[in-house]
């Protein structure tokens, strides 16, 4: 079975970014365009891996990786974002409240994105 | 009255004189004051002597003859006859110096014709004469006649006329003499006791006082310049004129030409100059002077004499000097705090610019690979879907610089972190990259194996680096060799960069001033003068370095100076 890949992200630009990049490859991706929907999938369906962006309107990347974190402790989960500070700030009381969660730091391109993903997923001894 | 006869006329002379006259003459006279006093008497005649002036009843006619003749010129005439009630005559006339009527000059007593021989002989049975010595006494007084007796008296009262006038003339001469000698004891107090040092000079230029206090300022001793025209030497190391020179000969155009903007007249006093001047050969290592020369005249207006003070107001400089440094200081940081001020919002909005950027990019980037993937490597759209590609990834470079250099300023304020130097550099010159590339610039870079982390604020290096960097750039705009030389190497404590331009270079008199705030020879536009104070700000601030050195025409070389983090020297 394929690994299932959710990325949680406003911006078309990204989620079609992971669609294209992964398209006809070994992974499966969904794409949420809010925090709000992307719970709503989780919910229904298990992830092997989630990419999450943090400035989003409505639910915010770091109270929808609260959320996350709530029910599943396990799925890797990667904050793609731009590095805004007051996200940051936000996300560091995430850190030490104990929140795990892995960062990576927008844009990136097909190739890191597969290598990143590759990384993660294809060395199960990791995570 | 101001002055008496007596004081006026040398009464012994004019006696001497009086009496040779009158014995030519034949005549007696007599100068008496306004109060009766005879004071000068020539051969009186023996029938007023041994007679009239002998017995009572006879003086007294003799003393009102004398009055009513006095009041008879006091009612302005020019001169008097009367016959004395003891029968002869007396004349008068008054002697008036500078229009005052201050004695009289009495003749007689004569007969205007011959006299009555009875009369006589009845004044002496009355009165108990010796008839015989009387007759004889009244035998020697002269007939004169009336017309003789004018020119007479205006001879004797023009005579006594003359010498009073002389004499009063010599009085004044003395006390001007006095007044002088007076004002000249008062200027000599007054400048020797003076605190303040002062000399004088007269309308020779002789130097004539020179007080203890201008001996203590100057160094020079009254002594070396009392009696000389050397006042010059205590000020200056050539002879020209002092100030007071100017003063004693009234040359007010020539003071203008010598001091130019240091002077000024004097708003106290009139006719007097005041400057203020910086002398090197006064004192140790020079002096600052405040100096007012003032002219001295005598009662008619003319300068005699020059006086000049000399005020010591080096401390007062220094502290408006001091004052002004601060205050340049306080401008220097007040430009600098709002050149930071104006760095962090160019930081945060080319922040805010770079993070809006960053997920269009990112679509963009994954769409071109996207696209690449699925074109062949044989179509003609492949090597134009990579040329997009590479342009896209060079935006994402930029984007990221920009993002990296503008971090940290986002909060104001930055915490120092350990990082290589080389790291620094190399994002500087990746964001100069583009530049490097269009001006041809050939940027060698080497760094020495293994040199240690430095211990910074990272966006304030870089910043640094950055704006050094952007100037040799600057500097290579018009030559012909362009090169820049990044060495980086360690130094002791510190790591030391040296950025090494082949530009213009900086000419030698210019080259103290590049740290000044607001220097620069760039055009309008251009920069702002701040670069190099802020960098040298930066470097003090984290205990480094930065020197400049540079010829005009060959390049320009800046050390900076890093200091070693702890870990990298335990190292």
């Amino acid at each position: 079975m394929s690994k299932q890949i959710l990325v949680i992200d406003d911006e078309k630009a990204i989620r079609n970014s992971f669609a294209l990049t992964f398209e006809e490859s070994e992974y499966m991706i969904d794409t949420a365009e809010s925090g709000e929907k992307g719970i709503e999938i989780t919910q229904k369906k298990k992830y092997d891996l989630i990419f999450l962006d943090l400035k989003m309107p409505g639910m915010d990347g770091v109270e929808t990786l609260r959320k996350l974190r709530e029910t599943d402790k396990d799925t890797p989960i990667y904050i793609i974002t731009a590095f805004h500070q007051e996200f940051l700030d936000k996300l560091k009381v995430a850190e030490e409240d104990g929140v795990d969660f892995e960062v990576i730091r927008k844009p990136v391109d097909s190739e890191q994105l597969t290598h990143i993903v590759k990384g993660i997923l294809d060395k199960p001894g990791i995570y | 009255m101001k002055y008496k006869i007596a004081e006026l006329i040398n009464l012994a002379k004019a006696q001497v004189l009086t009496d040779s006259f009158c014995e030519t003459v034949g005549i007696a006279s007599a100068i008496i004051d306004l109060d009766g006093k005879v004071l000068i008497g020539s051969r009186w005649q023996e029938i007023c002597t041994d007679f009239h002036r002998v017995n009572p009843q006879t003086r007294l006619r003799c003393i009102e003859s004398d009055t009513v003749l006095a009041n008879r010129l006091l009612k302005g005439r020019k001169y008097a006859i009367y016959e004395c009630r003891n029968g002869l005559t007396d004349a008068a006339a008054p002697i008036v110096i500078e229009e005052e009527h201050i004695a009289n000059f009495f003749v007689g007593q004569f007969f205007s014709e011959p006299p009555n021989i009875e009369y006589f002989r009845k004044m002496l049975r009355e009165y108990g004469f010796d008839e015989t010595s009387y007759l004889k006494a009244l035998s020697k007084v002269p007939i004169i006649h009336k017309e003789r007796i004018e020119p007479i008296l205006d001879f004797l009262s023009g005579f006594a006329e003359l010498i009073g006038e002389m004499g009063l003339k010599q009085i004044r001469q003395l006390e001007t003499t006095d007044a002088l000698q007076e004002n000249e004891e008062r200027i000599s107090q007054m400048v020797k006791g003076n605190s303040m040092p002062i000399f004088v000079i007269d309308k020779k230029h002789i130097v004539t006082h020179w007080n203890k206090a201008c001996e203590s300022l100057t160094g020079v001793p009254s002594s070396k310049v009392v009696g000389t025209k050397k006042q010059w030497s205590a000020f200056y190391p050539a002879e020209r004129p002092v100030m007071a020179d100017f003063i004693t000969d009234e040359l007010e155009e020539e003071i203008a030409k010598y001091y130019k903007s240091k002077c000024q007249k004097s708003t106290l006093i009139p006719g007097a100059y005041e400057a203020e001047d910086f002398f090197p050969k006064v004192g140790k290592s020079g002096k600052w002077l405040f100096f007012t020369a003032a002219p001295l005249k005598n009662s008619k207006g003319d300068v005699i004499a020059a006086i000049e003070t000399v005020q010591d107001i080096t401390e007062r400089k220094k502290n408006e000097e001091e004052l002004k440094n601060l205050y340049k200081k306080l401008k220097q940081s007040q430009t600098q705090v709002i050149q930071l001020e104006k760095l962090k919002t160019i930081g945060i909005m080319a922040a805010g610019i770079a993070h809006e950027l960053n997920n269009p990019i990112m679509g963009i980037i994954n769409y071109v690979q996207y696209c690449l993937k699925h074109t062949s490597r044989h179509d003609r759209r492949y090597s134009v879907l990579r040329d997009l590609e590479y342009e896209t990834k060079r935006c994402i470079d930029t984007v990221q610089n920009l993002l990296t250099f503008a971090y940290g300023r986002e909060n104001g304020k930055e915490e120092s972190q350990n990082v290589s130097c080389d790291t620094l550099l190399q994002r500087v010159t990746k964001l100069l990259n583009h530049r490097i590339e269009k001006e041809h610039v050939l940027l060698n870079y080497h760094i020495a194996d293994r040199t240690p982390e430095i211990r910074v604020k990272v966006s304030q290096i870089q910043h640094l680096f950055l704006n050094l960097i952007s100037n040799a750039l600057d500097a290579l705009n018009k030559t012909t060799k362009k090169e820049i030389n990044i060495d980086v190497c360690c130094e002791g404590d510190f790591i030391k960069a040296v950025i090494v331009d082949t530009g213009c270079g900086i000419a030698a008199e210019n080259i103290d001033k590049i740290f000044e705030p607001f220097f620069t020879t760039k055009t309008l536009g251009q920069g702002t003068g701040l670069g190099l104070t802020i960098n040298q700000n930066i470097i003090k601030e984290h205990g480094g370095e930065i020197k400049c050195e540079s010829n005009l025409g060959a390049g320009t070389k800046f050390i900076v100076l890093l200091p070693i983090s702890k870990k990298g020297k335990s190292r």
